[in-house]
């Protein structure tokens, strides 16, 4: 049994591993169909292997593949994977919909020159994922943290012969690696408290109630550490700046790292070690802060985006927003919950986007789109189930997942939490409206001819669309007479409260769920009525503008921290480098020169100056010879 | 004093006199014709110190041939004395006599040894030292080396000289000027 | 035989000196080699000396070999000496810096 399971386990990292070495040369020398199915069929056989690791796995299991260095004289670190319902159920998430969206971007890339290319680095992210997910410890865990970082640079900058590109990615880098800087401090001080990182271990630690005051200490700075690294993949305030910019990237990528997998990294990894954090409530409480008002912060601004991209991008802040509320509220299964619908509806959208941005000839402003309700019309029925998918509209998923958020949020008796929740629902549902109505609704306002995207594109929206609206069912309310399979499933890892079974409760539940799909019905019924003729004018007025900049929250950032860090590496370069360093080794090289310069003017080609030099020579050399007896 | 030291202090002073005016007269003929009186004058000394056949061989083909190859050369090229170069350096003249005084100085200190101020030991009873036998035989026999070295460097330089000397027919020379 | 042997030396070591320091401080190419001659013989006189001291036929050997050589070098250095006239029209050192570096 455990054989098998070995094999399979090594087959689902492995897989995607190779791939990533074929495609950039296979695409060149086989052709681009070649590859594509290569690829697809890769990630389908990773699937399949995932599949079945899910369906055989029963209690958590650990596999040990091999030792990796050895960490002190007795300890070592371990290439080992732990496979548990946290990480089975987001891998069958990452490679069930890294199939679907392999198979999208091999219609999408089509005839782009780096073909091989985008799917090695494809491949090489879903290996990276994967090791996240399935490691068992920190260190295996930092492994695949850095490969999608890494991933998601090479992915955003892909068309790196544009600037705009490069900085992309380049950004999402170096903030990025501020997180890392958490993880890692989080990582030490996990090492420094408990002495050991692997996490089995440390949740047997910590579980076991033993815990010293200086291993508290340490803990903290652990939980602070987790937050940023959290804040930095996940997008949270204030590390979210990237995740626009990556929208620089191809549709797919935006669709699969910075909707549905990368960047739920931080959520898995707050909930794998949620017993750390219920050693310090107060920074699950900042935690929660943070996530609602970044959720709600997100909101105001998608509401002012143009570019289709950018709304999704902010709206995938606000959603990791509300996961992160769930986490700090105590709710961790409320939040993977809304991670795996989220992972469907967003997906969806962001495909469905990249699907109007590919059939109007990558035309990505809004206000350029319009009445394409008719000339797409799968990609106008689909996109419009995610949309009321996350606009929370029963009975899709979005509105079961987004439902139990608000309910614990309602629960909990904070009224930061509650405003911030209801709020961001509103706005969700205005924005999303008014994406809908303006790309499908109304008169065409673009240049270019409209047209349909190919089967690969639109047959994964259609297995998407129907994700979105069924995926609700897995975790159907116990309440409402549903099996809440998720629940008892994940309860085995993670703990969370009960939910209540009286009859008060149901009534009060009903109540909740009728008021947020009123919520999210008159957001969408708002956008519509304002955004069904639209002319072009909107929000005018002077009030709108930080908003419409973003707060210039980019802005800031780049006057306070960007130009200083840049003022340092120049004096780094230009005058240690470059004068000081630089100068001493001219300078001896000069020496040398001006060395050899004098010494030259000994060849004269004068014959008497050499004998005369002869002369002096022998005559040293006599005075010596005497002097030595 | 006896003859020896008379005759040996005669020479010595004059070959330094025609020595010190080979090197420091400024046209190579009167170099050259106080060359062949300095060694005229060393041929002396050689019979002083009793190396008669060496003295001959000195005045032969030293004073006899070489000088005269170069009076010949010196008659050749006809020079204008003005054209010999005569300008002064005088640091490098001061550099050059420095370090040349310098040398015998230091020299000297340790040639005044004690037991090479001794007078020359006597000669044996039938001592054959400078006779044309023991020379040859020692030449021939002992030495025969160097013997056959020295004739292939002749061989060498006659065939270097010869080939020095060649002159293609119709290939125009360099004239006038300085390049 | 009264002579000290260190007054011959000395002798011979002085002709010698006198004639690297005119090598060294002559102008014209002829009156080098003439020098050089000069101190070839000077080297002479030691060998025939010390032949003498040790009454070792070896020391003349060493003459005759010397006077070989100086006559083939005077012979080959005149040529070269003529050569280089045929060129440059001049014998002048100062002419003859082609193996030199420019300053």
């Amino acid at each position: 049994m455990t054989e098998s399971l070995n094999v399979l386990a090594a087959l689902t990292v492995l897989i995607p591993l190779t791939g990533s070495l074929l495609w950039f040369w296979v695409s060149p020398k086989f052709g681009e169909k070649t590859a594509g199915t290569g690829a697809v069929l890769f990630m389908l056989g990773s699937f399949l292997a995932m599949s079945a690791l899910f369906f055989q796995v029963g209690e958590p299991v650990r596999i040990l593949f091999f030792e990796w260095f050895a960490l002190t004289k007795t300890q070592s670190v371990n290439f080992s994977f732990l496979l548990d319902p946290l990480s089975l159920a987001l891998g069958m998430i990452v490679t069930g919909v890294g199939t679907l969206i392999h198979l999208y971007a091999a219609g999408y890339m089509h005839g782009d020159k780096s073909f091989g290319r985008f799917f090695s680095y494809l491949n090489l992210f879903v290996f990276s994922m994967l090791m996240l997910i399935l490691s068992d410890s920190l260190v295996g865990i930092f492994l695949g943290w850095e490969g999608v970082g890494l991933c998601s640079y090479l992915l955003i900058s892909f068309w790196f012969t544009d600037e705009a590109n490069a900085n992309a990615g380049k950004k999402a880098f170096i903030v990025n690696r501020v997180g890392d800087l958490g993880f890692l401090v989080a990582m030490f001080s996990l090492f420094k408290a408990f002495g050991t990182v692997s996490i089995p271990e440390l949740l047997t630690l910590i579980n076991s109630g033993a815990i010293s005051a200086d291993q508290l200490f340490w803990t903290q700075f652990a939980c602070w550490g987790l937050v940023l690294g959290a804040a930095g993949k996940s997008a949270q305030i204030p590390l979210y700046v990237w995740l626009p910019d990556a929208m620089a990237g191809p549709t797919p990528v935006s669709a699969l790292i910075h909707a549905a997998t990368m960047v739920t990294a931080g959520v898995y990894l707050v909930c794998r070690l949620q017993p750390l954090f219920m050693l310090h409530g107060q920074i699950l409480e900042v935690l929660a802060f943070i996530g609602g008002f970044t959720a709600f912060f997100a909101a105001t601004i998608a509401i002012f985006q143009n570019d289709i991209k950018k709304v999704l991008a902010y709206s995938t802040i606000s959603q990791l927003g509300y996961m992160f509320l769930a986490v700090g509220l105590n709710a961790p299964v409320a939040a993977y919950f809304h991670l795996i619908t989220h992972a469907f509806f967003k997906a969806l959208l962001f495909l469905g986007a990249g699907s109007v941005i590919h059939g109007l000839h990558h035309e990505q402003d809004m206000r350029h789109m319009g009445g394409l309700r008719t000339k797409m019309p799968i990609t106008f029925w689909t996109m419009t189930i995610g949309v009321l998918a996350i606009a929370g509209v029963p009975p899709l998923a979005g509105f079961v997942s987004k439902d139990e958020l608000l309910h614990i949020v309602s629960g909990s008796h904070r009224s930061w939490a509650i405003f911030f929740a209801f709020a961001t629902a509103f706005m969700t549902a205005f924005y999303m409206g008014r994406l809908w109505v303006m790309t499908f609704f109304g008169k065409f306002r673009g240049h270019h001819e409209a047209h349909e995207s190919p089967w690969r594109m639109t047959s994964v929206l259609i297995v998407l669309a129907i994700g979105s609206a069924i995926a609700g069912f897995l975790n159907w309310p116990i309440l409402w007479g549903g099996s809440g399979s998720l629940h008892h499933y994940l309860g085995s890892v993670v703990a969370q409260a009960e939910f209540p079974t009286s009859t008060e409760a149901f009534a009060s539940s009903i109540k909740l769920a009728i008021g947020s799909s009123l919520i999210g019905l008159l957001g969408l019924g708002l956008a519509y009525w304002r955004y069904r003729d639209f002319k072009g004018k909107e929000f005018e007025g002077a009030v709108w503008n930080p908003v419409k900049n973003k707060y210039y929250i980019d802005e800031i950032y780049q006057s306070l921290i960007v130009e200083n860090l840049k003022r340092v590496g120049d004096f780094f370069w230009k005058v240690i480098d470059g004068r000081i360093l630089d100068g001493f080794l001219n300078g001896i090289a000069s020496r040398a020169g001006g060395a050899s310069l004098q010494l030259r003017k000994l060849q004269t080609g004068l014959t008497q100056q050499y004998a005369f030099w002869v002369w002096v020579g022998v005559l040293i050399l006599i005075v010596g010879a005497f002097s030595v007896r | 004093m006896d003859l020896h030291q008379t005759l040996f202090f005669i020479f010595a002073v004059l070959i330094l006199v025609t020595a010190g005016l080979v090197a420091f007269r400024p046209r190579p003929i009167e170099s050259a014709l106080w060359l062949i009186l300095n060694f005229f004058l060393t041929a002396g000394l050689y019979v002083v110190l009793g190396a008669h056949f060496t003295a001959i061989i000195q005045i032969l083909v030293y004073a006899g041939a070489i000088m005269v190859l170069f009076v010949f050369v010196i008659l050749l090229l006809n020079l204008d004395p003005k054209e010999l170069g005569n300008e002064d350096n005088p640091s490098w003249a001061s550099m050059v006599l420095f370090v040349g005084i310098l040398t015998f100085v230091l020299v000297a200190v340790k040639l005044a040894k004690p037991e090479l101020l001794v007078p020359f030991p006597a000669l044996q009873e039938k001592s054959t030292f400078g006779s044309i036998e023991a020379l040859s035989s020692d030449l021939l026999y002992k030495y025969y080396w160097g013997f056959e070295l020295a004739g292939v460097i002749l061989l060498m330089s006659i065939v270097g000289v010869g080939l020095l000397a060649y002159r293609k027919r119709g290939v125009a020379t360099h004239r006038g000027g300085r390049t | 035989m009264s002579i000290p042997v260190a007054y011959v030396l000395l002798l011979s070591f002085g002709v010698f000196c006198m004639g690297a320091c005119g090598f060294l401080l002559r102008k014209n190419a002829l009156s080098l080699l003439i020098c050089l001659e000069l101190m070839l013989s000077a080297v002479n006189i030691a060998f025939v000396t010390f032949a003498r001291l040790h009454e070792n036929e070896g020391g003349n050997i060493l003459y005759f070999l010397v006077i070989t050589v100086a006559a083939c070098e005077s012979a080959v250095g005149l040529a070269i000496l003529l050569n280089f006239f045929r060129i440059k029209r001049s014998i002048r050192l100062d002419d003859a810096t082609a193996l030199g570096v420019e300053q």
